[in-house]
């Protein structure tokens, strides 16, 4: 199967911690992502999914206003295809059950490297 | 992993706005229990938690997830907030605070095991005030809303870009000078305009809201009431009162110590309070507002007031004023004695106020950025200071006086009226010159004698310093709204100026540093 360009595809990344988005961004330009957008909590990135239809959606558990959980079951409403990995702590393995039942694709930990981070996107990406 | 030198800039910045979160949700949740609150300390606590985890600062995660456990419990009700698990937790805050900007190592274990032993057996409801109630009207996500309406921006290069404005009001002024030929008119006043908005924007970057010091405000009241058994309120009053970042920061430690002064030695013990026919919870007011290019604060308790004899004893004991002196002192005269240094009056030094800072410390610091400040106090009925500040630490308005040939400037907030004097308004007074207004008997500081210049004297300003009333006779006098102040090598100037602003002509003109004449 063709791998999609990485620069070509639009991932949307939302955390409510500015440092958290700032660390997963410059790991995503660092391996080749390039068109890539924020969100600070659920309520902002139902939205955003809603205008910029991205590829991929990371997406963070505890946020203000409307948590990871609530937020990625808005999306999946929104397109059933839709590509969400979630970004937890070691502790969250339930949600992170629920999130994956609700239709997450995967998930990464948080500390997360580079090397892991790529792996699960790139992974996720190639689904079909 | 990361490269965490580029991060640690934005990780501190972010850490310390959620420990100042988790200050203000706790002390929200000690008065009015709520699940909301819960949530939002939950929150930043695991946030950080997750940031730290990626800093790969070890202790900061520990601790976290320590504080996390224990919002956990109590959201599931399996853990009980007491007023020694508050403390417990405040105290947690506070070393988070010094691990994410002290850079130091500290031994975090045996907070750690504290927190992990709050448990539901230890915890058994005492507080009868904890009720469950959901519907606490609307609370601001401070987390949240404020991220989205702060900026963050290097003060250096925040600096520059004020400089470049004063040098284009600077050159404004010049244009004005030349500008009475018709054909640059329209251009200046438009040129006038944009110039003022343009300063006006520079300036407002750097504002911040006063409210970020309250959280501080807050913890030092309930610690400092908890400390020494007093039942305090403190009722904040400060509708969208936005300061200079430098400012807030030079008055915070000032405003903090008045704070303490009120509750250590103004607000009785609450039996004492009954016994005086006093609600037994004592109320300190603090309130800011803005005057004109000024910002007006004040702190307000309805303790016991300051005793004036017990100053006035002291002032003489301690050989600041002699007996005579004391004997024709008013007591506006008196109250401004405590601005003096080494002049203590608690009956003994307590850990809390008196620590070798004394209300002189509070003068110093805020007539160091350009304020003033006043002691209002009714004995057994309470004490008010006020503070004055510039809104700006950088473009004041201001008098430019006219003295002989020379020109100086006094920054308006020391300015309290001017008067056109006649022949013999000034009168000698026990050998002192003086000016009789409103029964009032106003000392004279001549300027113009103390510099050694010829002055007509055909005004009076009259000033405040240091909150005694004094007056100056000039020959002429200007009102100016856009001063621009340049500080000054300090070497190179005597105590009465600390800096300068360049006039449209291109001279420098000294600014008075009122409280140093």
């Amino acid at each position: 199967m063709m791998m999609q360009n990485r620069e070509n595809v639009k991932i949307l990344i939302v955390d409510d911690a500015l440092f958290m988005r700032a660390v997963l961004k410059d790991i995503l330009v660092s391996i080749g992502y390039t068109k890539l957008f924020e969100a600070q909590d659920g309520l902002v990135a139902v939205e955003k999914f809603k205008t910029i239809n991205p590829d991929l959606v990371t997406m963070d558990i505890n946020m203000p206003n409307m948590n990871g959980l609530q937020a990625l079951k808005a999306i999946m409403n929104i397109n059933r295809k839709a590509k969400v990995i979630m970004v937890t702590s070691v502790e969250q393995r339930y949600t992170v059950q629920e999130a994956l039942k609700l239709g997450a694709k995967d998930y990464i930990v948080k500390p997360f490297e580079r090397s892991m981070v790529g792996m699960v996107i790139d992974r996720v990406i190639r689904m079909s | 992993m990361i490269d965490t030198n580029k991060y640690k800039e934005m990780f501190v910045q972010e850490a310390n706005e959620h420990i100042n979160n988790l200050n203000t949700s706790l002390l929200e949740l000690e008065k009015n229990y709520s699940q909301k609150y819960i949530d939002s300390l939950f929150r930043s606590a695991h946030t950080l938690k997750g940031m730290a985890a990626m800093m790969e600062y070890e202790n900061i995660r520990i601790l976290c997830k320590s504080i996390e456990d224990v919002f956990d419990g109590l959201r599931s009700n399996n853990i009980t907030l007491t007023k020694d698990l508050a403390t417990l937790l405040f105290n947690c805050f506070d070393l988070l605070y010094r691990l994410v900007n002290d850079n130091i190592e500290i031994d975090i274990t045996p907070f750690v095991n504290s927190l992990q032993h709050v448990d539901k057996n230890k915890n058994i409801i005492t507080d009868t005030n904890i009720v469950k109630h959901e519907n606490v009207s609307a609370v601001k996500d401070i987390t949240h809303t404020e991220k989205n309406n702060t900026i963050r921006i290097n003060l250096q290069d925040l600096d520059l870009l004020i400089n470049l404005v004063g040098e284009l009001v600077i050159e404004k002024n010049r244009l004005a000078m030349i500008r009475k030929q018709d054909d640059i008119s329209n251009i200046f006043m438009s040129l006038e305009r944009l110039i003022s908005d343009l300063q006006y924007q520079t300036m407002k970057i750097r504002l911040v809201p006063i409210d970020t010091i309250f959280g501080r405000f807050n913890r030092a009241v309930r610690d400092l009431a908890a400390k020494l058994n007093k039942d305090v309120e403190l009722i904040i009053n400060a509708p969208n009162i936005q300061l200079d970042i430098s400012l807030l920061d030079a008055i915070t430690e000032p405003l903090l110590h008045i704070i303490r002064n009120a509750i250590d030695h103004g607000i009785e013990l609450p039996e004492e309070r009954e016994k005086l026919g006093k609600p037994r919870t004592g109320k300190l007011k603090f309130s800011a507002h803005r005057i004109g290019d000024s910002i007006l604060i004040e702190v307000e308790d309805d303790g016991k007031g300051i005793n004036l004899k017990n100053i006035l004893a002291k002032a003489i004991e301690k050989k600041i004023i002699t007996e005579e002196e004391a004997a024709s002192m008013s007591d506006d005269d008196i109250i401004r004695l405590i601005g003096t240094p080494g002049l203590s009056t608690a009956e003994k030094i307590t850990d809390v106020s008196g620590r070798g800072v004394g209300m002189d410390v509070v003068f110093n610091q805020v007539e160091h950025v350009g304020g003033n400040v006043t002691i209002n106090t009714i004995e057994g009925q309470g004490t008010k200071i006020s503070i004055r500040v510039p809104l700006s630490i950088s473009i004041i308005s201001g008098l430019i006086i006219y003295i002989g040939k020379e020109r100086y400037i006094i920054p308006a907030l020391n300015v309290i009226t001017t008067f056109r004097l006649n022949k013999n308004d000034i009168k000698s007074l026990h050998g002192k010159d003086v000016f009789v207004f409103d029964k009032k008997i106003i000392p004279i500081f001549d300027l113009a004698k103390r510099f050694n210049i010829e002055c007509d004297k055909r005004y009076l300003v009259i000033i405040n310093r240091s909150g005694s009333i004094l007056g100056i006779p000039v020959d002429f006098y200007e009102y100016r709204d856009d001063i621009v102040i340049k500080t000054i090598d300090n070497n190179t100037l005597t105590n009465e100026f600390r800096s300068a602003t360049i006039m449209a002509d291109g001279n420098a003109i000294l600014i008075l540093d009122i409280n140093n004449l």
